[in-house]
């Protein structure tokens, strides 16, 4: 019997012998490989740095909640969707990185722990960098998003009746002119305002004031005045209103 | 052929030239033919019969894809991964239909099994015949027949066996510990057995 060598020395001198694979479909298979991965881990740092800018919203944690436990406001506050979407692309990442040539030299543990650093470290920086808040502008037109983020955004804008929310109209000494969502302008008084958080060079910023409302005009007096939690805009707020108006008039 | 071409060739620089010239691929098939046989038969315990035509189609495969073969790897490795690969995924299939394993008796690699010693234990004892090391190698998980195999008759570093089965070096050297443990037990178990 023939060895295999010489079946094969036979096979080239009759030209049976299938052409080789040509290296530049190795190499766009790999550069597409990389690609892919470079896509989930932009994704993923782009996730993680939205994700810590809700986190590190000095507001969202100190909203108003009664009966609740500290671990329930902070599961209500956390930016789910945001984490929830950067463990998937640590774990698509962790996929891709294990068919690349030299991937399989390292374990599924180390790979997602290097991936899990990066993404803070690059979210950290996004966040920094003031980058989160576009993308999560940019996210909220996507279709579903409103959906996924719904839960939280109810659970945080909740209000009871000794608060307000609207964008700031106009800035007075010692007031400020308040829209709320149902277009009513309010005069808040911030004189006696033991704690206000906000910015208020900016005009047109949503700001949440607890206090007392007057019972015949349309003024406000403040005890403290925080911005509206990350994420939360004007829509969000005039629909969650809507549902209670909707659930009053039944 | 111009033998003298590739004589002094590496294997490494042999496959980078077969896209140009396919008789390179031809020499690395006499380099790797006698002991790639071994190992298909080493691991699956085929019929020479079968282990040829196993270690053909690796071959064919090895040579289409030749373009994926990364220099910085050991061609060895590379070649052993293919191998392995077919000669397990067509042993999945035989399985069940087939009988004896049918490692030769005077395949060196078992007596290097079973000279094998660790720090602590000694692997298996030197009254352990060739065939009782064969027997307990076929009772062994098809891994750890796997790593034995290409630590011991394959004489493999970690890195290769790392490189062959697509594992973690650090991961292979657990798989090699617990194989070598199972073998040991096995090897207890039938030296009491043959005593009773």
């Amino acid at each position: 019997m023939t060895s295999v060598a010489d079946q094969f020395e036979s096979k080239i001198e009759h030209g049976e012998l299938p052409a080789p694979l040509p290296r530049w479909r190795v190499q766009a298979k790999y550069a597409l490989l990389w690609i892919v991965f470079a896509s989930f881990v932009i994704m993923g740092a782009m996730s993680s740095g939205v994700a810590m800018w809700f986190i590190s919203d000095p507001g969202g944690l100190l909203f108003e909640y009664k009966n609740n436990g500290t671990l329930s406001k902070i599961l209500d506050v956390l930016p789910l969707f945001w984490i929830l979407l950067s463990l998937i692309m640590i774990y698509a990442a962790v996929l891709i990185f294990a068919r690349a040539p030299r991937g399989y030299k390292y374990k599924t543990a180390v790979i997602g722990g290097a991936l899990l650093l990066a993404f803070t470290a690059l979210g950290g920086a996004i966040s920094a960098a003031g980058l989160s808040e576009d993308i999560e502008a940019t996210a909220s037109h996507l279709p579903g998003y409103e959906l996924f983020q719904r839960p939280r955004i109810n659970r945080i804008i909740k209000i009871d009746q000794n608060g307000i929310v609207g964008v700031i109209q106009e800035i007075g000494k010692g007031q400020i002119l308040l829209r709320d969502p149902g277009g009513v302008v309010w005069m808040v008084d911030i004189s006696e305002c033991d704690q206000m958080h906000i910015d208020f060079t900016k005009e047109q910023t949503c700001v949440r004031a607890f206090g007392i409302p007057s019972t015949t005009i349309n003024a406000f007096q403040a005890e403290r005045i925080m911005p509206c939690p990350r994420g939360i805009r004007m829509q969000h707020i005039q629909r969650v209103m809507d549902d209670q108006m909707k659930e009053f008039s039944r | 052929m111009n033998a003298d071409l590739y004589q002094n060739k590496t294997d490494e620089e042999l496959a980078q030239m077969v896209l140009a010239d396919a008789q390179a691929f031809v020499q690395l098939i006499r380099r790797y033919e006698p002991r790639l046989l071994a190992y298909i038969r080493r691991i699956s315990g085929f019929s020479l019969e079968d282990a040829e035509d196993i270690l053909q189609e690796s071959f064919m495969d090895a040579y289409k894809n030749i373009a994926v073969f990364n220099p910085t790897l050991k061609f060895s490795s590379w070649i052993y991964r293919i191998v392995h690969n077919r000669t397990i995924s067509t042993y999945r299939k035989k399985k069940k239909e087939m009988g004896d394993f049918s490692i030769d008796d005077e395949d060196e690699g078992l007596a290097r099994i079973l000279s094998a010693k660790d720090d602590a234990t000694k692997l298996a004892d030197q009254s352990l015949t060739a065939e009782a090391v064969k027997k307990i190698l076929h009772e062994l998980p098809e891994r750890d027949r796997t790593v034995l195999i290409l630590a011991y008759m394959e004489e493999k570093t970690y890195d290769e066996i790392s490189d062959i089965l697509r594992a973690p070096a650090g991961t292979v050297a657990t798989w090699i510990r617990r194989a070598k443990i199972k073998f040991q037990k096995s090897a207890d178990n039938r030296k009491i057995s043959t005593n009773i």
